[in-house]
């Protein structure tokens, strides 16, 4: 009998739409390395231009990077590399490949993101939910709340984060202004990098939750005297869920591509901070490295969060579809 | 032939509507900060040696105090909300304009190759790190365009920093008009199924009459709408890189530029950080107030 269950469960999930997905997601790939690899290599300057270096030694270190072949055998080349999962060495940075220096700050930035998603997507839904039922009543907190994320909405990052630090840090001086040892330092940033997903998630919840709590049936499920907690959960939760896994996709790879500002002024070793330096320094393999990487983060889970929206509600499957 | 809609007309519920929240206010003031650069009578670029870092209200001829480098901060203020507004508006005119054309192209050819083309397009910037390639397209386009000109205007000094911007503006720009788009052609595809514009086809009109006279004036709303979302958030975008750097130079500045300087500065002088933020602050609640006061005249058709 589970067999059973399980194989039509199998069968019945849409492999075609994911096959479709996942090529599509390939060529998306394709396009931004081939287009990011153009953009880097019309840019002028290069990762040898020091006025230091004889010109023979730069022709020499162009030679053995192969920056002197035609520019498609080398986009060729590359994505041949690739297929092998070789990201390249560093131009700059003698002796190590872009795997090593990824392995360095990938961790931390999607340690941050996923960190600060985890925490402020539940907490967005639940202070949503909060306002959502207390709308209507003259319930003073609930305003406070509700013009506190409007100005969160409004602010910038670095505005979020200078408050925060101006605050804990410098102010009050419980927590250290920067960098990543201790769990200590870990909280300001990932509070900023919060702020987004509890603002879009707390309006989206907000708004579902005031178009349900009036309706029929949930007045219907009171008075059949359902435990409050039960109609809250399955009542007036799920209608948000669809646009709530709909909004998150985006959420989540914004906090891991999204976090440059957060990254510069908690001077964190993360990818931002490496990409920067690395377009400065013309370092060509990581700065495609990293661009390849942010592009997969988003269709991964733009892919998920699709995925879900298609088993939750599979009449979805042709809007997805792309 | 007569249109099938009414022309805006003085009394449009809309802008009556706008008129009467303060975000419409707030923004005007802005614009008005923006506009007073040259009636300030103070260079922001000229460094005043003898009296840096003023605090605000102490000395007549610099009402909000200096910076570091002794330059009146009233100005740089202006200056700033002039290069933020600027960044903003053409970023959001370059996207409805793309955006109101692609759409209004894609939802008239409904299903047809152009549609599905376009509709390819938007969702492959979509699905492109936007910030990441921002960042690579506005450090390429700079000396891109740079060799575009010819060398008399390529050598003057003030060319650099506007070609800059300009990259940053069409950078931002490429990922802001696939949202107007969206809106425009999911808009046109309604309205070609109602019954005006089935009235307007039996009579025998023509495609650009309809556009201009009967789809426009009914896209108009919605135009709004995606201006009053993509410019705060160019404004908030470019404020952004320019904190980090990688946005507007030296010797233009924006408030994302001041916020940087008054970043470094907090102990000494917090009034700069305090000003930069206001600006920024006072537009986005603007914004904010106005998408929200759009929303609700829609939800109540």
């Amino acid at each position: 009998m589970s067999a059973l269950v399980k194989q039509s469960f199998l069968m019945n999930l849409p492999w075609r739409w994911l096959l479709n997905r996942l090529f599509n997601g390939g060529l998306t790939l394709v396009i931004v390395l081939s287009l990011t690899f153009i953009l880097l290599r019309l840019m002028p300057g290069g990762p040898f231009d020091n006025p230091k270096l004889p010109e023979s030694v730069k022709l020499a270190l162009e030679a053995r990077y192969h920056l002197n072949s035609p520019l498609w055998e080398q986009l060729v080349s590359y994505f041949q590399g690739l297929l092998r999962g070789d990201l390249g060495p560093s131009l700059v940075n003698e002796g190590r490949t872009v795997a090593d220096l990824l392995k360095d700050s990938v961790p931390v930035s999607l340690a941050l993101g996923l960190l600060a998603g985890v925490i402020g997507i539940p907490a967005g839904v639940g202070i949503g939910l909060w306002l959502g039922l207390t709308e209507g009543t003259k319930n003073w907190q609930a305003a406070l709340v509700e013009g506190l994320l409007v100005l969160i909405l409004a602010s910038p990052s670095f505005l979020i984060a200078g408050g925060l630090v101006w605050l804990f840090a410098v102010k009050l001086a419980w927590l250290p202004v920067a960098l990543l040892s201790t769990p200590a330092h870990w909280v300001l940033p990932v509070a900023t990098l919060c702020s987004v997903p509890i603002v879009s998630c707390s309006f989206l919840v907000k708004k579902s939750v005031i178009e349900t709590k009036n309706q029929l049936y949930v007045t219907l499920k009171y008075a059949y005297g359902l435990p409050n907690k039960l109609i809250l959960l399955k009542h007036l939760l799920k209608p948000s869920l669809l646009p709530l896994v709909a909004v998150s996709a985006p959420l989540l790879a914004n906090l891991l591509t999204g976090s440059f500002a957060v990254e510069y002024l908690f001077a964190i070793p993360g990818m931002g901070k490496q990409f920067i330096a690395a377009i400065i320094n013309r370092d060509y393999t990581v700065v495609l490295g990293l661009t390849g990487l942010y592009a997969l983060f988003l269709l991964v889970f733009n892919l998920i969060s699709d995925g879900l929206l298609v088993l939750i509600d599979p009449r979805l499957k042709e809007s997805t579809n792309q | 032939m007569q249109s099938a809609v009414v022309p805006p007309k003085a009394n449009n519920p809309l802008l009556v509507s706008l008129q009467s929240t303060w975000g419409t206010w707030g923004l005007a003031l802005v614009i008005l900060g923006a506009l007073s650069v040259p009636f300030l009578g103070q260079d922001a670029t000229f460094i005043h040696v003898k009296s840096p870092l003023l605090a605000p209200f102490s000395n007549f001829s610099f009402p909000l105090g200096t910076d570091d480098l002794g330059r009146d901060l009233l100005s740089r203020l202006a200056v700033g909300a002039t290069i933020s507004l600027l960044v903003g508006s053409v970023v959001g005119g370059l996207s409805a304009l793309a955006g109101l054309a692609l759409g209004l192209l894609g939802g008239l050819n409904e299903g047809k190759s152009i549609d599905t083309a376009i509709n390819r397009l938007i969702d492959l910037v979509y699905s492109l790190p936007s910030l990441v390639i921002v960042v690579l397209m506005a450090v390429f386009l700079e000396p891109f365009i740079l060799n575009l000109l010819p060398t008399t205007v390529n050598s003057t000094d003030w060319i650099r920093p506007v070609v800059k911007v300009t990259g940053l503006i069409l950078a931002l720009a490429f990922f802001s008009w696939p949202d107007t788009a969206k809106i425009i052609r999911a808009e046109t595809l309604r309205l070609v199924r109602e019954p005006f514009v089935e009235a307007y086809y039996s009579l025998g009109g023509g495609i650009g009459r309809l556009i201009t006279k009967h789809l426009l004036p009914n896209l108009a709303p919605y135009l709004l709408l995606s201006l009053t979302l993509s410019v705060p958030r160019a404004i908030l975008t470019e404020s952004t890189l320019s904190f980090i750097g990688l946005g507007i130079e030296a010797p233009l500045s924006s408030w994302g530029t001041l916020a940087a300087e008054g970043w470094y500065l907090l102990k000494t002088a917090p009034h700069i950080l305090v000003l930069a933020t206001a600006g920024i602050l006072l537009s986005m609640l603007c914004f904010h107030q106005i998408t929200q006061q759009i929303d609700r005249q829609f939800a109540r058709k």
